[in-house]
Order: structure tokens, then sequence, then C-alpha cells
């Protein structure tokens, strides 16, 4: 095994760098559209229970199947993996976003409108701040889980460290397939710990020492 | 007695900052009610006073008051600020020049007190100079030391000290005119007590207009120049000063409401400043305690009031506490029995009674100290207002 990881090293990291690169990327996209739905319809009882609802069912559909549905508008490559994982990121992150700003102290809100605050300032500079922790748990949540959907993604040829672990299933029985399918998963693993930490560092740097738990 | 109070403290207050408001014909009706929460509301606050709006819960007190920043919208009338219609203009902008407190202050717990304070001059775009100042001067004005509390947070703050920043909050911008939803109802009586004649000490250098919504009608007694009683709908039941509304109530509304013990109750209308102050023997940290307990001596004195470098009392002890340590030191009795001098006798025998002291130190602005009450004088004003009650 540790020769296999040896030789491999360069290919490796490589693989691990896009692995993470598309994640992070596709968890900021996620980040803002799950945010950005959250604020459309928090206030809003229907809307919300709408979201709630679309953000259930979102996540019981297998990874498979979506990316095998999004193969024929966006054909093999990048571009399906992206809207996988982005999609399967912004569904706890609007969850989150929703409990989160709903969350926030009603005589808070009020409090900001009635010392002259705007409906834009209230949210930027109250609500989110507020909703933040929860937001942020949302992201936490939403990176470990698409850690794994976008390994799953190399079936449609996306980037990442997948692309050892479908090797090694498809081959299995044969020399190193065992070897390949466990750097694919112990390198997911890995960068999702480390990923994690990281977020965590995050929260530590921005939720405020007055809200902080 | 009320003339005499009112011409002494219109002769030593410089002319009102604050603006008069006059509600016209108001009315609020929320979807789907069948009764109007406020109906057909005239209502005139002058400049420069504190105007308690009291009534039973649910009459229309807070709607009628967020209707003067427009946070609720009036179905109809007229909303005019010093003169000015303000019904078309724009909230936001109004409500940056009427100062706004809510219960438990509404601090935002994610922004330091600093944060807090400084919002509505943010808003207003004051240079960050200017800012900082005030920031500092208000805390001051709120008896908050600027250096200890404003980077503080507010959930590292008490009750009381919130309630105070919300008022600093409040007053940032120097809004002639301060609205307040029962402000000081989430706090135990004795710090209620404290904000109250610290509010009282405020207005005393301010002269702000100011409308205060309150359930409690010793609240009411305590802090309105006026009291507007209101029933169901916001109906004004009777708007009048206090000594009005207690010795001439409208109706048996307004009986009920002030309760049992009326005669009593007129306890509330003389206050601390109208009755005669001790003076006693004052003593500075640091000082040797030889020298102060000579003075004492000689006055007759047998305890004597600590004051920090601020004329502020931070304890009252008897000469033999005193003589324990050479020098004057510097603790802080947190319980040491302090009224207002605009508090209400009533108030006073509280402080004393909850302290068990036979005294309280009497505060003047900033909460300097200004001089003793004696627990005698007192109950000699108690006895005389309730001679007075039985004989009407
Ligand atoms: N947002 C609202 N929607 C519907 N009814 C309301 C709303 N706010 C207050 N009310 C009703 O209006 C009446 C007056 O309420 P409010 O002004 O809060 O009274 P108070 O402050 O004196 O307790 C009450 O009957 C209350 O139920
Ligand atoms: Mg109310």
């Amino acid at each position: 095994m540790w020769d296999y990881i040896q030789t491999r090293r360069a290919e490796i990291l490589f693989l691990g760098f896009q692995h993470v690169s598309l994640v992070v990327q596709c968890a900021l996209l996620a980040t803002a559209i799950g945010v950005t739905v959250a604020v459309l319809v928090y206030r809003d009882g229907r809307l919300t229970a709408l979201a709630n609802g679309l953000s259930a069912v979102g996540l019981t559909i297998p990874a498979f199947a979506l990316l095998g549905l999004l193969l024929t508008p966006f054909g093999f490559g990048v571009r399906p993996a992206v809207v996988a994982v982005t999609f399967y990121a912004a569904l706890p992150i609007l969850r989150n976003a929703v409990v989160g700003l709903a969350g926030v102290d009603a005589s808070l809100v009020e409090s900001a409108r009635g010392i002259g605050m705007g409906r834009a300032a209230t949210l930027l500079r109250v609500e989110l701040p507020l909703a933040w922790p929860v937001i942020l748990t949302g992201v936490r949540i939403s990176t470990q889980m698409v850690m794994g959907i976008a390994a799953v993604a190399a079936y449609v040829l996306g980037p990442g460290l997948g692309g050892f672990i479908f090797t090694g299933l498809s081959r299995l029985g044969g020399a190193n397939a065992l070897y390949a399918t466990l750097t694919g998963t112990i390198g997911v693993v890995v960068l999702a710990v480390v990923l994690d930490l990281l977020l965590v560092l995050l929260g530590r740097w921005t939720i405020p020492r007055g809200i902080r738990v | 007695m009320s003339d005499t109070s009112t011409e002494r403290r219109s002769a030593d207050r410089p002319k009102a900052t604050g603006a008069s408001i006059r509600l016209e014909h108001v009315s609020k009706r929320y979807p789907a009610q069948t009764r109007p929460a406020v109906g057909n509301l005239d209502l005139d606050v002058p400049a420069g006073e504190i105007v308690m709006l009291v009534g039973p819960s649910g009459c229309g007190k807070t709607t009628v008051l967020k209707m003067i920043n427009r946070l609720i919208e009036p179905t109809s009338g007229r909303i005019l600020l010093d003169g000015e219609d303000v019904t078309g203009k724009d909230p936001d902008e109004l409500r940056r020049r009427i100062g706004y407190v809510i219960q438990a202050g509404g601090l935002f717990p994610h922004m330091t007190v600093a944060r807090n304070v400084s919002l509505v001059p943010q808003m207003l775009k004051w240079p960050q100079e200017r800012i900082s100042t005030r920031v500092d001067e208000l805390l001051d004005l709120v008896g908050l030391d600027p250096d200890t509390y404003r980077d503080r947070y507010p959930r590292e703050l008490s009750g009381g000290q919130q309630q105070r920043v919300g008022v600093a909050r409040g007053l940032a911008a120097d809004p002639p005119v301060l609205l307040m939803d029962e402000p000081f109802g989430a706090v135990d009586p004795i710090t209620r007590h404290r904000l109250q004649d610290e509010l009282l000490q405020i207005q005393d250098e301010l002269h702000k207009t100011i409308v205060i919504v309150t359930h409690d009608f010793d609240e009411a007694l305590k802090l309105g120049d006026r009291i507007v009683v209101l029933d169901v709908g916001a109906r004004v039941v009777q708007y009048g000063t206090p000594e009005e509304i207690l010795t001439q109530p409208a109706e048996e509304f307004v009986e009920d409401f002030i309760g049992a013990g009326a005669a009593l109750k007129q306890l509330a209308l003389t206050r601390v400043a109208d009755l005669e102050l001790g003076q006693t023997v004052t003593a500075r940290v640091g000082e040797p305690t030889a020298d102060v307990v000579q003075r004492a001596r000689t006055a007759g004195a047998d305890r004597v009031v600590v004051l920090d470098r601020r004329e502020r009392p931070l304890r009252w002890p008897t000469l033999r506490e005193l003589e324990r340590s050479p020098a004057v030191t510097g603790e802080v009795d947190s319980k040491l029995p302090t009224v207002g001098m605009r508090s209400p006798v009533n108030d006073a025998l509280d402080t004393m009674l909850v302290a068990s002291q036979a005294g309280a130190i009497v505060l003047g602005r900033r909460d300097r100290y200004a001089g003793v009450i004696a627990f005698e004088t007192v109950v000699a004003v108690i006895a005389r207002t309730r001679d007075a009650g039985a004989a009407s």
C-alpha cells in the first residue's frame, strides 16, 4: 500500500487538491444560493414550509441517479459534477439559514427598525450576523456530506479522488485494486476532517464573542 | 406645592431641547380585528416633558407609541413633531431623529456596547472621532464607566446595565424625542428604582420630550410630568398631572386603576427634593482615616459617606468601621441605600427598609452626593399625608 501511494504521490496530491477545490468552490456557491433563497422565503410561512420540504426531498435523491440525469444536458466532465455537488450542498445550508433567520429575536429586528435601520441594513447588520452561527453549522454539514458526493461524481468523470475509488471498484480482485479504493476513500476522509477543522477556525474568527457559545 | 416645584424647575432649567408631539384623530385598525386598537386619538405632548401612557394590558399603549415613530402606520390621522406632519416622511430618517428604547434595551448581542451606542450616529454619517467622543459621553451620562464598559458585549452586563446602554443608544444622536416601551419592566424592583432615578437625573440635564409606556401606575406617578390614562381602544380616560389624577380621578376607571390607598399614593407626589436634606461628613478615598474621624467627631457624626473621585458615594461606614484601616479605602457597598432627588418619598422609605438603615443617601446629577435624608423626616411626611388623606 505504501509503495502504491509513493509511486502515485503527485497524482494523489493533484487529485486531492482538485477534490477539495471542487468541494470548496461548490460550497461557496451553495452558501450564496442557500442564504439568498432563505432570505427570500423566511418571512413567509408557506414559502418557508415549501423550501424545507424541497430540501428534505432533495436530500433523498440518490447522488448516482442525479448525476446520471445530469449527463443528458451537461455531458461528461466537470459541469455535471459541479451542478450535483452544489445542489446537495445548498440543501442543508438553505435549511439552516431559514432556521437561523427565523430564530432571530423579533424584538431585536424591531429594535433595529426602531432606531432607523432600513430593511437591507437590518438584514445585513443584525439578522444575518445573528443567524451566522447556525448558517455556518449548515455549511459544515454540507461540506462533510458533499466530500462523499464529490467522490461519486467521478462516475461522470468529474475531478477528484473519486477516480481512485471507481478504478479500484471496477477492477476488484486485480492487483492494486484494493489499494486504489482505499487510497481514494482515506484521502476523502482525511480531507473532510481537515476541511471541517478549517471551518471551525472560520467560526472562531467570524462569530463575535458576544454570541459565541 | 406643585406650583413652587414647577416654578423652581422652570427657573433653573434651560429651554427644553425636546420637540412637541401632536396626534390628531389617529386611528389604527389591525387587519382581521373588529375593534380598532386605537380609535380617533387626540393627544398633545408638550416639548421637554415626560408623558406616561398608562393603562391595562392590551389597551393600545404600544400601538400608540409605535405610531409616533411609524413602526406601525396609522390607519388614519396625522402625527406632528414640532408642528411638522411626519406621516408622509421617510420612516427610517424619522426614526433616526427619535430615540427608541424597549424592554431590556433591545441591544444587539453580537455588537459591543460602543458599537450598539454608535449605530445611529454612524447612520447619520458623523465623523468617527465625534462618534467615539459621543459614546464615552453617553456611557458617562448613564453612569457606566466608558473604559470598563465600552468593549463589553451585552451578555457581559447585568439587566440594569443593559437597560442603561439601551438608554444611551436611544440618546446617541441627541434626538429631541425619546420613546420608551415598558423600559424598566425586566429588572428587579431595586434596580428599577435606580434606573428611574437615573432617568430623572438625565432628563434634568437634557429636557427631552419623553413618552413612556408603562402598566405600573406608581412608575407613572414617579416619572411623569403628565399621565395619560388609557382604556381599551386607547380611549383617553384622563390626561393630567400626577396631582390631578390622584386628587380628581375623572372616572371610576381611574379610581380602580389607582387602586386602594389613594391617600398613601399621594406620597408619590412628595419628592425627596421637597424635604429637608441633611448634610453629613464626607470622606475621599485615600484620605488619612484620622483626619476624617476628627472631622466627624467635631461635627458630631457617627458615620461618614465615602466618595469617589467624581463625588459618587461608595459606602457609608461608621467611624469604627472606618478606623479599621489607616487610610480611607475605596470598597463599594452594593447595598448602599441611595435615592434620587426626584424620587418620591415612598421610594426613599422602601430603600431604607430594604437596606435596614435609618437613612438614605440622596444623589444629585450623575449620581453625585447631594445629602442624606433621615428616616424620621420620611416618617413625619407619611404621617402628615395620612392625616391629610383621612381629613379629606
Ligand atoms: N400586530 C398586531 N396584529 C393584530 N393585532 C394586534 C397587533 N398588535 C397588537 N394588536 C392588538 O391591538 C391591541 C392593542 O395592543 P397593544 O398596543 O400592544 O396594547 P398594550 O401595549 O397596551 O398592551 C390588542 O388587542 C392587541 O391584541
Ligand atoms: Mg405593550
